[in-house]
């Protein structure tokens, strides 16, 4: 079992194949070996972390991803195709996806970051500027002239 | 003066002394030559100090539309998604633009997702031009526009779509050594410039042909493009009218083939399986509109077998039904494979009973043979629509046909497609959905025989269909034997008829070994039914019973 400790000082002790999904905590446990002292997580929350690891229990019997499979990722085949599970595991409010990102992208769990940013990516999908400022409370803050210039580019989208 | 009682407009006045007079002394203005609207109405305005206070207010007004931004951007800075990095934004942009090679072939269904997201904030405007991959997809709607792609794609691969004429060629032919999906209309305008090298790069070929264009110079245009170390992996050929020579290695790595509108000729049929033979990474097989030139014999039907076990969909789309039950019988299919088969009412004479499309023998077909539950769907008569799906015990999807067609037998071919599930599919089906299924002219003979057809069926839902197939159950309840669980949606049954259904099913004293009570019922979204607390109650006793309307019918 391995102990993990939240930035608010909270432990939770997990199985070390759910905490081993996080690339970074898996790194720590080989370097440091057999060891009873918590690891601390000073970037997570407990309330975030509770999200991550209910993600990785439900996906420790998976294979972890190569690094040849995320290169042939990187650069072919990116949908944005969320699985059952996931997509309902994923349906928080939009702080909480932001900070499961973040978490993710520290502890390097790169199947859930991609789950988390594919999230955005969907509710950004057809949607205007004005609509996705709406949407994420973002203010347009462009000068006059680099206005101008959008206006310009949205004219040629309409220029047949 | 008290500094308390001074107006708004005499601050400004003092604000702006320093700045006028800095204007003044450091800039040499001359009256405009330009034509004023004073100009034209006769009144020169060359008047030094008003040449300054314009000037004044341009600088004014630029450094407040600037403090503006700023406030804004320090604004933006607070909202919850600006606590992500550059990196993640540049990831999530990356997975708005999807990296489908469909959507470069279907010009008119792509949508400016580059231009909206750059268009939002001045952070996510830097990221977006900072991710050249989401520029990739060349926009083609304009010449401005796709030049505007081309240079944010940086050194991206590039997705690029050309019709017939000559400007868009001339402006992605220098970049072809970055073309990882192209899609043209052939042959290209006389004048359009022609490639003469091949596209190292290029993953995914779309060709549609003008009408009769010859093969030759489609196999041609390929063999250029392609190369002789080909990594094409998607192909789309469209409108050609003589079968194609293709070399092999142009198959070598495909892994998504659509062929549509191809003709082939009588003598030549083999051409189409031996394309598929040359194809061994297929994942992905579309034929549609196949047209084989004098039909299909008898000995062809009967030829031997072709191994497409690595196919992962087989979508046959718009064929005649002799060519549909042609390439089945032939096609070895694995279990996993998802098999769609389409008509639309323009491609097709109807399809009323599904040997017409399905072999007799299933051996070859694993997916087919691996479906466990099965959703008929026989839509309404007046349209001639039906649907079939049918999934494998996990829920995959493996077999999908939908069917729009003109039906001889008006209104008559939802029931014949039922009554022939059992002759085309017989299965170990362990889940029926039925749908639709309401004309009150179907008989209740045909249906009960059917259902006895698959004795390993444990659970049934009725959805959008007439009572009196409900109530079949309850008349012949030892068919089929193992129901454990019913479900009537979007339908209809009186209380009455539900009680006996509920008492001949789940409450008989004599069990055979294969017998089983039916132990759930579910009543989903049927406003209608009426059921009295009373008998609800009772019927517990003998099963579960899930109703979603028992709070608002309390």
């Amino acid at each position: 079992m391995v102990n993990l400790v939240t930035s608010d000082n909270e432990s939770f002790t997990v199985e070390k194949a759910v905490a081993s999904r996080s690339v970074l905590i898996k790194n720590m446990l080989e370097d440091v070996g057999e060891s009873d002292q918590p690891i601390p997580l000073p970037n997570v929350t407990a309330s975030v972390l509770k999200k991550v690891l209910e993600y990785c229990d439900h996906h420790k019997n998976e294979p972890m991803p190569t690094s040849e499979d995320l290169a042939a990722e990187d650069t072919r085949k990116r949908t944005t195709d969320i699985g059952e599970w996931d997509q309902k595991f994923i349906q928080v409010d939009q702080e909480m996806l932001f900070e499961i990102i973040l978490a993710a992208n520290y502890l390097d769990i790169k199947p859930l970051l991609d789950v988390g940013c594919k999230t955005v990516a969907n509710m950004i999908k057809g949607k205007t500027p004005e609509e996705i400022r709406k949407l994420f409370n973002i203010v347009n803050d462009f000068t006059p002239e680099e206005e101008a210039q959008i206006k310009k580019e949205n004219e040629w989208a309409e220029d047949r | 003066m008290d500094s308390a009682n001074i107006t708004t407009s005499e601050l400004i006045a003092q604000s702006l002394r320093p700045v006028l007079q800095h204007l003044r002394n450091s800039v040499d203005v001359q009256p405009s030559s330009a034509v004023t609207p004073e100009l034209e109405l006769g009144v020169r305005d060359d008047d030094p100090e008003v040449a300054v206070l314009r000037l004044a207010l341009e600088v004014i007004e630029a450094y407040i539309h600037k403090e503006i931004a700023a406030h804004h951007q320090y604004r933006n800075l607070r909202a919850p998604i600006h606590r992500l990095p550059t990196e993640i934004i540049s990831l999530i942009f990356r997975f708005i633009e999807p990296d489908s090679f469909r959507s470069t072939f279907y010009i008119r269904e792509r949508k400016s997702a580059p231009l909206n997201i750059s268009g939002v904030s001045r952070q996510w405007r830097q990221v977006a031009l900072s991710t050249p991959r989401i520029w990739s997809k060349i926009d083609m709607r304009s010449m401005s526009l796709a030049a505007l792609f081309i240079e944010r794609s940086k050194h991206a691969p590039l997705d690029v779509a050309v019709d017939q004429g000559t400007k868009m060629m001339a402006l992605v032919l220098p970049h072809i050594d970055r073309w990882r999906a192209f899609h043209a209309m052939v042959p290209l305008h006389q004048e359009a410039p022609q490639p003469l090298v091949c596209a190292p790069k290029l993953e995914a070929l779309s060709i549609i042909c003008g009408s009769h264009q010859h093969s030759a110079e489609v196999e041609e245009f390929i063999h250029l493009l392609a190369g002789a170390a080909s990594q094409l992996r998607t192909l789309a050929l469209e409108g050609i009218y003589e079968p194609l020579q293709l070399q092999p290695h142009v198959f070598a790595s495909l892994t998504d083939l659509r062929l549509a509108r191809v003709s082939f000729r009588q003598d030549a049929q083999h051409c189409l399986f031996q394309i598929l033979e040359l194809s061994p990474c297929l994942e992905e097989l579309t034929l549609d509109r196949i047209h084989i030139n004098g039909g299909i014999h008898a000995h062809d039907v009967l030829a031997s077998q072709v191994d497409l076990t690595h196919l992962k969909r087989l979508v046959l789309q718009s064929l005649p039904r002799f060519e549909i039950i042609w390439i089945l019988t032939r096609a070895v299919l694995s279990a996993s494979c998802r098999l769609a088969i389409r008509s639309s009412r323009s491609y097709s004479t109807g399809v009323e009973n599904l040997s017409e499309i399905l072999p007799g023998d299933l051996t070859n077909l694993h997916n087919v043979q691996s479906v466990r539950h099965l959703l008929l769907d026989v839509g309404s008569a007046d349209k001639n629509e039906w649907s079939l799906k049918g999934w494998n015990a996990e829920g995959d999807t493996l077999l999908a046909i939908n069917m729009e067609g003109s039906y001889s037998n008006r209104g008559g071919s939802g029931q014949m497609i039922f009554i022939g599930l059992p002759t085309a599919l017989p299965l170990p089906l362990e889940i029926l959905t039925i749908a639709s299924y309401n004309s009150t002219k179907w008989s209740n003979a045909k249906f009960t025989r059917t259902i006895s057809s698959f004795p390993t069926l444990k659970e049934i839902i009725f959805e959008g269909c007439d009572a009196k197939f409900i109530q079949t159950l309850a008349s012949t309840p030892t068919k089929p034997p193992g129901l454990e669980k019913l479900t009537i949606k979007n339908g209809h049954i009186s209380e009455e008829a539900l009680v006996s259904l509920v008492l001949a099913r789940a409450v008989f004293k004599t069990r055979s070994t294969s017998r089983v009570p039916l132990q759930r019922l579910e009543i989903i979204e049927c406003p209608e039914m009426h059921i009295s607390a009373a008998t609800l109650s009772n019927l517990r006793k003998h099963l579960e019973i899930y109703w979603d309307g028992e709070g608002a019918a309390s």
